[in-house]
C-alpha cells in the first residue's frame, strides 16, 4: 500500500507538475505530484489535492489539508484540519484533528477535536469527536461517538499507529533509495516523496 | 383538559412549532450532566440542534433516519418479513446497546403489525436497564399528515423541525394499555399527559 507523507514533500526534491485527468498515485509510473505544489496553498494556506487526484494507500501529514480528489485508503493528520471538499470523494477511514466534511465520504471519521458536517456532505460511515455540529439541511445516518475519553483513546492508537507507520516508512523508504542506488536507476529525485515511500509499486 | 390546552393541542396537530419540554428525559439528561456515559439511539433525521446539546456530554448518539422507512412498511407483510425489514434498517453493529431510544410520533403512524414488529426489534436493541423514550398525540383528533417531526434542540426544548407544508389526518390516539401489549414484552414505567395534549412514555423490559 502506497504512503503519502505530506509533511515532508518539500524534502523529496519532487517538481510540482500539472494536473493530469484521472492521474492515480497508485501507478508509480505517474509523473504528477498528489498535492498542489508548493507554492499553491488552498483555504487558510492548507495544501490541496486537486480533483483530478486518485491516491490509493495511506495519506499522513503534518500540515492542514484540502481534499478535492479522490482517495481510497487511510487519511492521518492527527494534529491537523481536514477539508473534504465539495468535490472530495474518500473511501477512507480518516483521522484528523477537526474534520470539516463538504464531499463525499465511505468509511468511519475520528476527530480529536470536532467535526463540521456541512449540508453538501454525504457520509456513509460513523464519526468519532468530542464534538459534533451538523449544519442545517445536512443528513447524515449511523453512529456518534462523542464520549472524550473513547475519543481519546482512539486518537491515541491512530496517533501511535501514525507513529508506527513513520518509522516502518522511513525504513521503507531508505531501502527503496539504496536500491535505486545499486540500480542506478536514480528515480528518487523527480518524484514524490509519496511514491519512494510506497516501496514498489503501491498497494 | 383547559380550553388552552385543548387550543395547544390542536395548534401542535396542525403544526404549530411550539416547543415544549420533556419531562421524562430529564433523568437520562441529569445523568449526562453528571458525567455517566449514556448511548442514545434517535430514529428520527439527524438535526443540528439535537447534536449541539449533546456535544460535550459522555454519550454516543445513533442517527438511525428510518422514520419515513418504517411508515412505508407493508402491513401485509409476514412477521418474519417485518422483523428482517427492521433486522435491514436497524443493525445492531451501528444501534445497539441503547440506554435510551428516542422514538417520537412513530407508533402513531404505523399500523399494528408494523408496530409489533418495531416492539421486538427495539427490544433486541436495548440494553439492559435501557428504556424507550415515546411521544404519541393523545388529546387532539388530528395529527400533521406526512409526519411532521419532533427533535431535541439545543435549548432541551422539543420541538418540530422546519415548516409543514402538508395536511392532517386522523389521530389514532392509541390507549396506553393497548401499546403496552402491542409493543410484546415492553412495559410503561410512566406515562405522563402533556400540556400540549401529547402523551409522553417511558417504556422498559
Amino acid at each position: 500500500m502506497s504512503m503519502f507523507d505530506l509533511g515532508k514533500r518539500g524534502d523529496s526534491g519532487s517538481k510540482p507538475q500539472g494536473n493530469e485527468e484521472g492521474t492515480t498515485m497508485q501507478d508509480r509510473e505517474s509523473t504528477s505530484a498528489p498535492v498542489a505544489p508548493a507554492g499553491e496553498k488552498g483555504r487558510g494556506g492548507a495544501a490541496v489535492i486537486g480533483p483530478s487526484i486518485h491516491i490509493e494507500g495511506t495519506l499522513r501529514g503534518g500540515e492542514d489539508l484540502i481534499i478535492e480528489g479522490q482517495i481510497s485508503g487511510r487519511v492521518h493528520l492527527p494534529e491537523n484540519s481536514l477539508t473534504i471538499g465539495p468535490k472530495g470523494r474518500l473511501k477512507a477511514e480518516v483521522y484528523a484533528h477537526t474534520v470539516y466534511v463538504e464531499g463525499t465520504v465511505e468509511g468511519d471519521l475520528f476527530g480529536g477535536d470536532r467535526i463540521v458536517i456541512r449540508k453538501t456532505a454525504e457520509i456513509r460511515g460513523n464519526l468519532m469527536a468530542p464534538r459534533v455540529a451538523l449544519e442545517e439541511g445536512a443528513r447524515f445516518k449511523g453512529a456518534i461517538e462523542m464520549d472524550a475519553k473513547a475519543v481519546e483513546s482512539a486518537m491515541s492508537k491512530a496517533k501511535q499507529s501514525n507513529a508506527g507507520e513513520s518509522a516502518t516508512t522511513a525504513t521503507a523508504t531508505a531501502a527503496s533509495a539504496a536500491e535505486s542506488r545499486a540500480a542506478g536507476a536514480g528515480s528518487a529525485g523527480g518524484k514524490a516523496t509519496a511514491e519512494a515511500a510506497g516501496g514498489k509499486g503501491g498497494s | 383538559m383547559t380550553m388552552a390546552q385543548r387550543r395547544q393541542a390542536d395548534s401542535l396537530a396542525a403544526g404549530a412549532a411550539v416547543p415544549f419540554p420533556a419531562r421524562l428525559l430529564q433523568p437520562t439528561i441529569e445523568r449526562l450532566e453528571q458525567g455517566e456515559r449514556q448511548v442514545l439511539l434517535d430514529l428520527g433525521r439527524a438535526q443540528p440542534g439535537t447534536l449541539d446539546f449533546l456535544s460535550g456530554f459522555r454519550c454516543r448518539l445513533g442517527i438511525a433516519d428510518v422514520l419515513q422507512a418504517i411508515v412505508e412498511l407493508d402491513p401485509e407483510q409476514s412477521a418474519a418479513a417485518l422483523d428482517r425489514a427492521f433486522l435491514r434498517l436497524l443493525p445492531e453493529d451501528n444501534f445497539g446497546g441503547a440506554d435510551l431510544i428516542l422514538c417520537w410520533q412513530l407508533l402513531d403512524y404505523i399500523e399494528y403489525p408494523v408496530l409489533e414488529a418495531l416492539g421486538r426489534r427495539l427490544c433486541a436493541l436495548l440494553a439492559t436497564g435501557g428504556r424507550i423514550h415515546a411521544l404519541t398525540e393523545y388529546s387532539a383528533s388530528t395529527m400533521p399528515d406526512p409526519m411532521y417531526p419532533l427533535f431535541l434542540d439545543r435549548d432541551g426544548a422539543v420541538r418540530r423541525a422546519g415548516a409543514h407544508a402538508g395536511g392532517s389526518r386522523a389521530a389514532p390516539r392509541h390507549a396506553p394499555a393497548e401499546l403496552q401489549r402491542r409493543l410484546g414484552g415492553l412495559q410503561i414505567d410512566r406515562a405522563v399527559l402533556l400540556g400540549n395534549g401529547m402523551q409522553e412514555y417511558l417504556f422498559s423490559l
